[in-house]
């Protein structure tokens, strides 16, 4: 499914695209981060519906081309129940990328049945989300990032003011923060609060302050 | 009813224009020239309301048209006025992008941007 996007984002003005299905959900795409599954997925679902209330009356269709100031959405049914789901520059020549899809009819079709025979034994297609979708998980931030020595000093640290419990905390606090901001030097800060909103006693999260401080410090310095 | 007629006039002008339908958005048919509406006018009204249904998820300003394009090549092109949506069915040999700029142009003169931006 990457390398059949990868093809469409290589036409000029093409913004990326993924592959939607109405029981699957997402199961590729290669759109910019800023795109979030899950406004695509209520994407998806309006357009299978605007395809389906078409397809009743008019029979013939081929795509949907949604033409907005700033952009083009264009969609392509590819099985019962799947579609391929482009975005472009709004100056996009209609033809040339209809063209250009239906270069890969044959590879679409193969995806569409892939999709078919899933739905129809009740099997899910694993998820084959773009490298720059994924997102770390807290035990790789803690672990394998580059903030990972800093983060294992800060839960060493956390130790020392909570206890066993400091671990499970620190790792819960870790997720909150990675789910709301991107990771990194310039919002530690966030992560700290969290924490300090965990300890709960200002004695200890003045203690917990003075010794993260020094290396947090150091580290936000050119932020 | 005015203003549609002298819009009626002038889309029917345009080459490439096949067919032509105005309606309401509560599917209510204005006027056409098609040989059965029923359908036709509900899959405009639902279309047309869609695309406006994913603008705010997809962060985008303003809704310029749909295309359904067809095997045949008779696609159906639906242009937002305001509380109102154009529908028009384009001869299988015409050039949609001309079409386009053609129907935005006379849709520009005649009413008002705010009406068809719907603000």
């Amino acid at each position: 499914m990457n390398k059949v996007l990868s093809e469409i984002k290589s036409i000029p003005g093409i913004i990326g695209g993924f592959f939607f299905d109405t029981t699957q959900g997402i199961k590729a795409s290669n759109l910019p981060p800023v795109f979030k599954e899950y406004n695509l997925n209520k994407i998806g679902i309006v357009l299978d519906k605007m395809y389906k209330m078409s397809d009743s009356g008019l029979k013939d269709i081929s795509d949907l081309f949604l033409y907005y100031e700033e952009s083009t959405i264009i969609m392509r049914t590819i099985g019962k129940t799947s579609s391929l789901i482009i975005l472009s520059d709004p100056s996009l020549n209609q033809n040339l990328l209809t063209m250009s899809i239906n270069m890969l009819a044959d590879e679409l079709k193969k995806i569409g049945s892939k999709f078919d025979d899933a739905n129809e034994n009740k099997e899910e297609i694993p998820v084959d989300i773009s490298p720059s979708e994924k997102k770390l998980s807290e035990e790789d931030i803690i672990n394998n990032s580059p903030m990972a020595p800093q983060l294992q000093r800060m839960q060493t640290d956390l130790f020392k003011i909570l206890g066993p419990m400091a671990k499970i905390i620190f790792k819960e606090a870790v997720r909150d923060w990675i789910q709301s901001e991107e990771p990194s030097y310039a919002s530690i800060h966030v992560l700290v609060e969290i924490l300090t909103g965990e300890i709960n006693d200002p004695e200890k999260e003045k203690k917990y302050f003075e010794l993260i401080s020094p290396y947090i410090e150091k580290n936000t310095d050119h932020y | 009813m005015a203003k549609i007629n002298d819009l009626v006039k002038l889309i029917l002008q345009i080459d490439g224009v096949m067919n032509y339908i105005f309606v309401r958005d509560d599917g209510h048919t204005l006027s056409h020239n098609f040989e059965d509406v029923k359908a036709l006018a509900s899959i405009i009204t639902f279309s047309g309301l869609n695309c406006e249904v994913i603008k705010p998820i997809m962060g985008l300003t303003h809704f310029k048209y749909l295309s359904y394009a067809r095997d045949n090549n008779e696609n159906l092109l639906i242009f937002p006025l305001g509380k109102y949506f154009l529908g028009i069915s384009q001869h299988s040999e015409a050039y949609t992008p001309d079409i386009v700029k053609k129907v935005e142009g006379i849709i520009e003169t005649i009413t008002p941007k705010r009406q068809r931006n719907n603000e």
